[in-house]
């Protein structure tokens, strides 16, 4: 069952697999499973007006778009960009908004996302 | 998309209205309530318990500056237009919300964003947009001609450079008035251009629409009681130029046949396109269907033209022959200074080649039988300057 619990539709059926680098903000290093938590995750009970959405969980598909997020978003300029290599096994991909470099990834239940993350070289400076 | 969006009594129910930035949910975005009002809204951190947004009041106005990247993210947040932002928290169990009003200074700057972010987002600003002036019908309605002029200037706005914009209309209108001129029979080179002819050519700007960049402009007069006019025939001899494009040939050919005024001010034209860094596309609307024209005029088919141009009027030009007399000439420098007796103007430049050898035995204030090509000149600020060449001399 590689989307378990997920509803019926779910992930979106023109989602593709997950193939190639991706970046993804995390909270701190080293970096630990409550970097891949999603909102539904946190908040199973509540009803969300769209629970596949909130499902996913964002990712970007350069390391200048993860960069000019946390740029305009304050709350996430701690955090450090993850990159990883990715492929089918972890799931299935959609652009979900207007940003080209904005994904939403569905993960694989059975795959385990922080020892395929690892902080940008770069950040570690 | 989820958004836990704040419900106060201060300003009602919220609806999503657009994202700017989303990571896991909405993170930058606009949101609206049941009358309209417009926030911004930035989202400041999340705990187990509760979401934290601040939002910002926000006008039409202010929203078009911001999307199109005129303000910058934190200065939306630091200088409200009502002086106040709202600082709301959610909580997740229950969606109750903690709404209170916060001045900027008490805004902690640390969750701001960074002081160079800006979004860079194509906006509307115009009100009317053009696609809706239907200018076919119009044309017909008021009896002129009418042309759309849109423009693609570098700008995520519907706004336009003065300046660039001044030098593209004024050079729009001369190249009218010089085409004009040609059909009005009698196409001088330099000299003022007789009034009747110029009120027979002139145009007005009527409006500005969107979509584009776009210009919407009327003959000043009316169609005769024949069905033409001194501007119809003078926009269909520029939309034949636009048209020719970069065709090398048909360009030389047709510049020559228009007169070098005519010629030197399309040049013009298209120098004044490529300084605004914008294409063309024009519309053609006349009371006469028949006429409609639609074309595209990319900047690389503006620099190419102009190329072919700035060939054809360094060629081109008209020749004056008449009795004169030098009063400087520099042989190693190729130079000449004489005054014709008919028009008493001094008249500086070059020797040409072929004139060199006759040159050479020049008498200075001594008549002779003198011919100069004049050709204009345009400089790469859309300037024109008169230039000239000494073709022949031949003793009286």
């Amino acid at each position: 069952m590689p989307f378990l619990g997920y509803p019926i539709g779910c992930p979106p059926v023109d989602a593709q697999p997950c193939i190639g680098s991706v970046y993804r903000l995390v909270a701190a290093s080293p970096i630990n499973a409550g970097d891949f938590v999603s909102y539904f995750e946190q908040q199973p009970a509540r009803n969300w007006a769209d629970p596949c959405l909130a499902r996913g969980l964002s990712i970007c598909i350069t390391y200048e778009a993860a960069v000019r997020l946390r740029k305009r978003i304050g709350a996430l300029r701690g955090h450090k960009a993850a990159v990883a290599q990715l492929d089918a096994s972890a799931g299935v991909i959609k652009k979900t908004t207007a940003s080209p470099d904005h994904h939403t990834w569905w993960r694989d239940s059975g795959f385990e996302p922080v020892g395929a993350f690892a902080i940008v070289a770069q950040e570690m400076l | 998309m989820n958004a836990l969006l704040p419900k106060s009594v201060l300003f009602g129910d919220l609806e999503l209205l657009e994202v700017f930035e989303y990571y896991d949910g909405p993170k930058l975005f606009t949101c609206r309530n049941l009358v309209g009002q417009i926030f911004l809204t930035l989202w400041v951190g999340s705990d187990p318990e509760a979401e934290s947004y601040w939002l910002v009041a926000i006008s039409r106005d202010r929203l078009s500056m911001v999307r199109s990247g005129g303000i910058t993210l934190v200065a939306a947040f630091l200088n409200p237009e009502l002086g106040f932002l709202y600082q709301s928290i959610i909580r997740w169990d229950t969606g109750g919300t903690q709404v209170s009003r916060v001045l900027p200074e008490q805004l902690d700057p640390g969750l701001l964003p960074e002081a160079d972010q800006s979004l860079s987002l194509t906006t509307d600003t115009l009100a009317v947009r053009f696609k809706d002036l239907d200018l076919p019908r119009k044309a017909i309605a008021i009896q002129r001609e009418l042309i759309g002029l849109h423009f693609d200037f570098p700008s995520y706005r519907e706004d336009a450079p003065t300046k660039q914009l001044g030098k593209i209309l004024v050079s729009v209108q001369e190249t009218i008035d010089a085409l004009g001129q040609g059909f009005g029979g009698n196409a001088t080179m330099r000299g003022v251009i007789p009034p009747e002819i110029l009120a027979r050519t002139e145009t007005r700007l009527i409006q500005a629409a969107g979509g584009s960049f776009a210009l919407e402009i009327s003959a000043a007069q009316a169609l005769d009681l024949f069905g033409g006019s001194l501007i119809t025939d003078a926009l269909g001899e520029l939309v034949s130029l636009l048209e020719i494009g970069n065709d090398v040939e048909r360009l030389r050919e047709k510049l020559i046949a228009v007169k070098p005024r005519a010629a030197s001010k399309y040049r013009v034209f298209l120098a004044s396109l490529i300084g605004a860094e914008t294409p063309l596309r024009l519309e053609w609307a006349s009371p006469d269907p028949t006429r409609n024209k639609s074309l595209e005029f990319s900047l690389a088919t503006a620099a190419g033209a102009l190329h072919t141009a700035e060939q054809v009027t360094s060629e081109v030009g008209e020749r004056r022959t008449g009795v004169g007399y030098f009063v400087g000439v520099e042989l190693p420098r190729h130079s000449f200074t004489a005054i014709l007796s008919d028009d008493e103007n001094v008249y500086r430049g070059r020797i040409d080649e072929a004139a060199m050898p006759a040159a050479e035995h020049i008498t200075l204030n001594l008549n002779y039988r003198i011919t100069i090509r004049e050709t204009i000149e345009v400089t790469s600020s859309g300037e024109e300057k008169l230039k000239y060449s000494l073709e022949a001399i031949a003793d009286l």
